[in-house]
């Protein structure tokens, strides 16, 4: 459930986030107990203006595993899942600690290696 | 005064001794960074370190040798080996099917492997120095390789590079020592032990 930073309305579809809240705002949040209710069949109100309320609708069932893509586990080495085309989750606090790991597939990882002008360890010793 | 002297060496002999040195090996998945841990480790203390496999990422995990004592006409040098997982920028489960793996194995084997390729670079900041194994009979001028030799000098971390797999007709040293120029270098067959003699010689020249 992704959920617009500026006015707070609920994305209706992913073709929005692509292109924009209605607001002018580009920036969305995901919210990932909202999300477990959609899948639950509920429906969310939106937390944005009052009186303002939206439903999403993925016309037919959402795409595969959007939603339970979009968290991670302590079992998962990637720290950037990709959910769906063009969107992705990202863990943030892992990043600050290791390589970027991009998980494409099951069992297909990518790693960007940390370069020496990252500046990381840079001096250290 | 004699038992005075005796008390001063004594505490020199404590302060001036080296702690162990750590000392990681680093390279691409299938160079033998785990056929040369375990021919040191056989060598120093007479026991292997791992599992050596024809399948890429066997070693997934660091795997830790401590107390190894290398005595090297009159240096002595006091080690911990660390044998690194294989870094690749790429772990596809596919590369594991041709080996005979069912694709839930291949898939477990991509995580794990993945985690390792984490783990190493995690552990560039535990490490005093690099033993950087490139396979000489692969063109050394990969991604991995500079990246990851970069990452090493910018950290000041002490580096030999070993060109490994020299008992293969294919191998090709000049074409190492060009592409990484300025390196102490050494060119060994972890598989025969040939060579090895030098790079103990370079370890306790460069370390100890």
């Amino acid at each position: 459930m992704h959920t617009c930073v500026r006015c707070g309305k609920q994305a209706k579809s992913i073709q929005e986030i692509h292109e924009g809240c209605p607001c002018g705002s580009k920036v969305f949040v995901f919210n990932k107990e909202k999300a477990a209710s959609q899948i639950g069949g509920q429906e969310e109100e939106s937390q944005g203006q009052p009186g303002s309320s939206y439903e999403i609708s993925f016309k037919g069932k959402p795409p595969e595993s959007y939603f339970a893509r979009a968290v991670f586990s302590s079992e998962d080495v990637e720290n950037i899942k990709i959910v769906s085309e063009g969107i992705f989750c990202v863990d943030v606090n892992s990043l600050s600690k290791n390589p970027v790991v991009l998980k494409d597939e099951e069992g297909v990882y990518y790693v960007k290696l940390p370069f020496e002008d990252d500046g990381k360890g840079k001096n250290k010793r | 005064m004699r038992m005075l002297k005796k008390i001063i060496s004594w505490l020199k002999g404590i302060f001036s001794k080296r702690k162990e040195v750590r000392i990681g090996i680093y390279g691409s998945p299938n160079v033998g960074k785990t056929t040369l841990a375990n021919r040191i480790c056989v060598d120093l203390v007479g026991e292997p370190m791992g599992a050596v496999s024809p399948v890429p990422h066997e070693t997934r995990n660091v795997q830790k040798k401590e107390n190894l004592v290398l005595n090297l006409h009159g240096c002595k040098l006091t080690m911990s080996l660390l044998d690194m997982p294989g870094i690749a920028v790429k772990v596809d489960y596919r590369d594991f099917l041709e080996y005979g793996l069912s694709k839930e194995e291949a898939q477990k084997r991509a995580r794990e492997a993945t985690r390792g390729v984490v783990e190493a670079v995690r552990n560039l900041d535990k490490i005093d120095a690099a033993l950087f194994m490139v396979d000489a009979t692969e063109d050394p001028y990969t991604q991995v390789n500079i990246t990851i030799l970069g990452n090493i000098e910018a950290r000041q971390i002490p580096i030999i590079l070993v060109a490994n797999k020299i008992d293969l007709p294919t191998a090709n040293i000049r074409r190492v020592k060009e592409a990484f120029p300025g390196y102490d270098f050494v060119q060994v067959s972890a598989m025969t032990g040939e060579n090895i003699e030098s790079l103990y010689k370079e370890i306790a020249k460069k370390l100890s």
